[in-house]
């Protein structure tokens, strides 16, 4: 813990470095100064125009390194890339066999198991795409060091890409959980054709933005990796994901507003298991907080990348 | 579009270099500087035009590598401005960028992706790249099992494919082949010839002088010295293999006064007596007692009796040089070359060398301490400062001098002569001569190299056999 402690002042001295007042730009704290900084609009704008411009010329690019991403995780096993279809798989099916079957998990009184199956599916299919792509995140930078180091290229395609290629662990998750959903009723087809593909875009800008940060915090402090597997770890249990409503107590339900994941989580339940959004809240700030991210994310990314190479 | 292609003002880079992480947290909560500043670079300010190509030489450490990778935009600075026209491409590091478990065939695709390039740019370039890093029979095995030089040939291969308006190669040729070198050299010009820029590392002092238009010298951060890649060198040369402080000193000297420093060159009177030995090494110095009766040195006349010598010479001093700017001198002079000249088969004084006969270097060498250890070495090279033909007393061989010549000592105030038969074999035009006096490698008494277009070398001309 001592070292994570440094690791994190580490952070900070070099964050705080780069967001060092402009000597004749007028005198500042930190607070307004970094305050000034995140909110300036057109910077905030540049920064989506840099982002757009920068993924559509390297698309190619971008599309070559994903499913080298995919392929090389799995490369030299005998199951190859089917691995990557195989491990939801099988977690979905351990989970639903702990809370679904040894549990008993209901969602209410007419609930014959199914109608919890997918309840239960919508919240974990995201949050098991988000592990696998944060868990990655922080190393992105320092996993490909001689690339980032030695070539004259986009280094911001590489966190992109940990963020897309844990996009098939998504779609294979939503495979199984939408027949789920349309077969125990409660899906409804607004909530399939235009909920969801908010969702997913939203998802796709929080992974992103989380994985510049994750990326950036990591080529300095390389403990944030197993703080955040950590994090991941006990943030499955810490939000409502696996356990139904009606068990939360109510002193406890208010909580879960203040993290924006389980905001995430009632996105996608909205979009998959009812037929009326019941967190209407929930589609202000899941879609706010991820472009927040991305932006913040991409910026932040873009301020720290020159001084990776003192890291690396 | 600007004439530059980079342009660099007042750089300079400092790391900070913490000695434990807990220093670090040491220096936030106490506000006590625990850190030490490395600066890797200083005030160092550069311009390098279009089609220009810019030799970059150093000790290790110098800050060569930072330099390019600030270029590259891979490294941030700490102070100063750069500025960047055109696409880079860049060669910082042996298989840069590559992944060793992809065939060669993937890294082409990934490596040229990654420096800008479509996928049907690259599958149009493809064969090419193949063929220039010849590696046509290897190129679908993986990345990992290819040989350094395979690796650096493929590396340079991809990279140079892109078209780029700004090359930067980081020494990363010298583990190619001769043959390898002289093709990437060939694109290197090639480069060059298209308006392009380069930006070359290299500890060849050789491969700088032979391509590039000019030279840097970096030493501890700074700009040491810059210019023609010769006179470049020739500092290098010296930082390398010159004894500590001394270089800095002469590079001082060089930049204050550069016309007083060779003041003492002269030319000895000729020894009349015909080289006896067409082996090498003619006869061992002898030990002079200092005195009257040692040989004088004949004072340099001023007149500039730029004649070619006859008989007469023989008898009378050979007209004085005005070197000092021609000439490059360093050493600690604990041993001297008093002077140097060039003797044909009848023993006459010259300079203009004819093909196929020999010719005796007779060297005046005069001790100021007593040293146990001499070596003797000549080196010529061409007009580009390329060298053709070295020796020296050590590496000659058993059957030019006898083991006991090798290192002979000498006492202070005593003076010698060698005598060094060469053949000459060198093709027709001006070459330039370099002699040596050292102790061991790492220490020279005495460096005199004298560039071309100086008066010396000027007559140091080898023109065919009508």
């Amino acid at each position: 813990m001592p070292r994570l402690f440094e690791s994190s002042v580490c952070i900070v001295l070099e964050v705080a470095w780069h967001a060092r007042p402009v000597p004749d730009g007028p005198p500042q704290g930190w607070n307004t100064m970094i305050l000034t900084r995140v909110l300036d609009i057109q910077a905030n704008l540049a920064s989506w125009q840099e982002a757009t411009s920068l993924v559509s010329q390297r698309r190619a690019l971008l599309a070559v390194m994903t499913w080298r991403d995919l392929t090389d995780r799995y490369a030299g096993q005998a199951l190859g890339a089917a691995w990557a279809a195989i491990s939801p798989l099988l977690l979905m099916a351990t989970y639903l066999l702990a809370f679904g079957v040894i549990f008993r998990g209901r969602i209410g009184p007419v609930d014959n198991g199914e109608e919890y199956v997918a309840y239960m599916l919508a919240g974990l299919v995201p949050w098991m795409a988000m592990q696998d792509c944060l868990g990655r995140a922080t190393g992105a930078i320092t996993g490909s060091a001689n690339l980032v180091k030695q070539v004259v290229f986009p280094s911001e395609l590489l966190p992109l890409r940990v963020a897309l290629s844990s996009m098939p662990t998504l779609l294979i998750g939503l495979i199984v959980t939408i027949p789920i959903a349309i077969a125990s009723g409660a899906s409804h087809a607004v909530g399939l054709l235009v909920l969801l593909p908010i969702a997913l875009v939203s998802f796709l800008l929080l992974l992103a933005g989380l994985a510049f940060w994750l990326a950036a915090i990591g080529v300095f402090a390389r403990d944030i990796k197993d703080l955040i597997s950590f994090l991941l770890g006990i943030g499955l249990f810490l939000h409502p994901v696996l356990y139904p409503p009606a068990s939360v107590p109510d002193w406890l339900a208010p909580w879960f507003v203040l993290s924006p994941f389980s905001h995430m989580i009632w996105c996608f339940r909205d979009a998959l298991t009812v037929s009326t959004p019941e967190h209407v809240w929930s589609w202000l700030v899941f879609p706010l907080v991820s472009v927040a991210a991305f932006t913040t994310g991409w910026r932040g990314y873009r301020m720290l990348k020159p001084t990776f190479g003192n890291v690396l | 579009m600007s004439e530059a292609a980079i342009r660099i003002r007042n750089l300079s880079k400092v790391f900070r270099v913490w000695r434990h992480p807990s220093d670090m947290l040491k220096e936030v909560l106490t506000g006590r500087r625990r850190h030490t500043e490395f600066q890797a670079l200083k005030d160092v300010s550069l311009e390098v035009p279009r089609g220009a190509i810019l030799g970059i030489m150093g000790r290790n450490g110098a800050g060569k590598s930072t330099l390019l990778r600030i270029i590259a935009g891979t490294l941030d600075a700490t102070a100063g401005a750069v500025a960047v026209d055109g696409r880079i491409s860049a060669i910082l590091e042996l298989g840069t960028g590559f992944h060793q478990q992809y065939t060669g065939r993937e890294n082409i695709i990934m490596g040229g992706m990654c420096l800008g390039l479509s996928r049907e740019e690259i599958r149009a370039r493809e064969d090419e790249i193949i063929d220039f890093a010849e590696l046509r029979d290897f190129i679908d095995q993986p990345f990992r099992t290819y040989s350094s030089g395979m690796q650096a040939r493929l590396t340079f291969a991809v990279a140079t494919s892109v078209d780029p308006d700004i090359l930067i190669v980081d020494e990363a040729l010298s583990v190619g082949d001769a043959r390898f070198q002289l093709r990437s050299f060939d694109r290197i010009r090639n480069f060059k010839r298209r308006g392009k820029s380069i930006l070359l590392v290299s500890h060849s002092i050789n491969a700088i002088a032979s391509i590039c238009d000019s030279a840097l010298l970096l030493e501890k951060g700074r700009i040491f010295a810059e210019g023609e890649p010769n006179l470049v060198g020739n500092i290098y040369h010296e930082l390398l293999f010159g004894p500590s402080d001394a270089a800095e000193q002469s590079h001082k000297a060089a930049h204050h006064a550069p016309a007083l420093t060779d003041a003492e060159i002269s030319f000895s009177e000729p020894v009349t007596q015909p080289p006896s030995d067409a082996n090498g090494i003619l006869s061992e110095p002898r030990n002079v007692t200092n005195g009257t009766d040692a040989p004088a040195l004949i004072a340099r006349s001023n007149s500039d009796s730029l004649t070619e010598p006859n008989g007469a010479d023989l008898l009378r001093p050979v007209e004085g040089i005005k070197p000092s700017l021609n000439e490059h001198r360093y050493g600690d002079h604990r041993v001297r070359i008093g002077s140097i000249s060039l003797l044909d088969a009848d023993g006459r004084v010259t300079t203009q060398l004819k093909s196929l006969r020999p010719y005796t270097i007779v060297c005046r060498v005069e001790a100021d301490a007593d040293v146990n250890q001499i070596c003797f070495g000549i080196l010529i090279r061409n007009h580009r400062g390329i060298q053709v033909f070295g020796w020296d007393s050590r590496c000659g061989g058993s059957e030019v001098t006898r083991p006991e010549m090798k290192s002979p000592a000498m006492s202070a105030g005593s003076v010698g002569e060698v005598r060094l038969l060469f053949f000459n074999n060198l093709a027709g035009g001006v070459y330039f001569l370099t002699v040596a006096l050292a102790g061991t490698n790492e220490h020279k008494y005495d460096m005199r190299l004298m560039r071309c277009s100086s008066p010396w070398s000027r007559r140091l001309k080898s023109s065919r056999r009508p």
